[in-house]
């Protein structure tokens, strides 16, 4: 290992060799970490036996005292690969934030998306194919009165329900996926503003978002085909939404993920 | 002075040696010893990580430099690092206080 550190008129001290070498058997975590932290230990050592030897002591002797003074190996490695360690987690965390905000604002992308599906579908197919309840179902009085009260060109407490479902769920769906488009602008705006490229590869964040969209996609288009063969028409629509908008989303990510694959996805900047 | 005792404070100690200006590591504990005269008796190498862990946590800032034909790093303080100085100073002053009452020894 090449030393930047080491004066060329010094005589090499066979100890603080040994100690330097097992010392960087010992070190994990970033080489930067490890060569600073061999460059730092070797002056220190070399400081402290001349120090020693400038006090009078044998060079030999000196030599043993500064290593014997600066500790084991085992134990200054374990205490350095501690904040070594450390700074993995938290450099790993601050990469994966950028991914994360990109997921959240997909998702909630989706949710919009699955809403204008639910319009769409609540035209064709009326609002008890989307929102509708399992026949049978039944209200409570004060619910039903709080309903009315808001819909009362409704003739029950069933189409009051169903009045209130599709204005909430429309607009819930409304607001999330308006949310989820500011997010992903924001993300665009900031990388340009920044212009850094991903620290994760594009091939693992689109593997996660397959894994998260397809178990989602599943799950929501298994309940609503359980819905319509167990329920028919009441209800299955706004489940079948949101599976279809969730496998979509993850056939695309299947895609992006196989292409950066395919082309070899670069290994994040250190 | 217990090795144990003393990790808990080497923060302090530190930043306090490190308040003068910037200082190598061999330095850092070559004036921990003198100006303890002698009472702090941790294994050298100890005070590296120490002096890591306040980098990273950006009390300390430190940069490579040339002396007497040896490359070492220097480091020096922040300006997080002297408010916590000044903090950590304090919680100090009013622990030992804490414990010479409890102990009836005078201050």
């Amino acid at each position: 290992m090449s030393d930047p550190s080491h004066d060329p008129s010094e005589q090499p001290r066979e100890l603080v060799e040994r100690y330097l070498d097992e010392l960087f058997d010992a070190l994990r975590g970033p080489a930067r970490h490890a060569r600073r932290l061999l460059t730092e230990t070797e002056a220190h050592l070399h400081d402290a036996i001349d120090a020693r030897v400038a006090g009078g002591a044998a060079p030999a002797d000196a030599e043993r005292a500064a290593i014997a003074d600066f500790g084991l190996v085992a134990d200054f490695a374990r205490a350095c690969n501690r904040v070594s360690a450390r700074e993995r987690v938290l450099t790993l965390l601050g990469d994966l934030r950028i991914p994360a905000i990109l997921l959240v604002g997909l998702g909630f992308f989706a949710v919009g998306l699955s809403g204008a599906i639910d319009r769409v579908l609540s035209s064709a197919f009326g609002t008890q194919f989307v929102f509708g309840d399992p026949p049978g179902t039944t209200y409570a009085a004060t619910d039903c009165r709080h309903w009315m009260s808001l819909h009362p060109q409704a003739t029950s407490c069933a189409q009051a329900y169903l009045a209130e479902a599709r204005d909430d769920g429309l607009a819930q769906r409304f607001i999330v996926g308006v949310v989820g488009v500011l997010i992903l602008v924001a993300l665009l705006w900031w990388s340009r503003v920044r212009k850094q490229p991903l620290q994760v590869p594009v091939a693992f964040i689109s593997a996660v978002a397959a894994a998260v969209f397809g178990t989602a996609g599943v799950i929501l288009t298994g309940y609503g085909v359980n819905r319509a063969v167990n329920f028919g028409s009441h209800g299955p629509g706004d489940f079948l939404s949101a599976g279809g908008v969730s496998a979509l989303f993850a056939a695309v990510a299947l895609g992006v993920f196989a292409r950066s694959w395919k082309g070899g996805t670069p290994s994040p900047a250190r | 002075m217990g090795n144990e005792q003393l990790k808990g404070h080497l923060e302090l100690l530190l930043l306090e040696v490190l308040a003068t200006g910037p200082v190598h590591g061999y330095d850092v504990i070559a004036r921990l010893r003198d100006r303890s005269a002698g009472v702090f008796d941790l294994p050298e190498g100890t005070v590296y990580p120490a002096l890591h862990r306040l980098e990273k946590t950006g009390q300390l800032r430190s940069s490579w430099s040339m002396e007497g034909g040896r490359r070492r790093r220097l480091y020096a303080l922040t300006d997080d690092g002297r408010a916590a100085l000044v903090g950590q100073r304090a919680s100090w002053q009013r622990f030992a206080t804490g414990v010479h009452a409890v102990l009836g020894v005078a201050t």
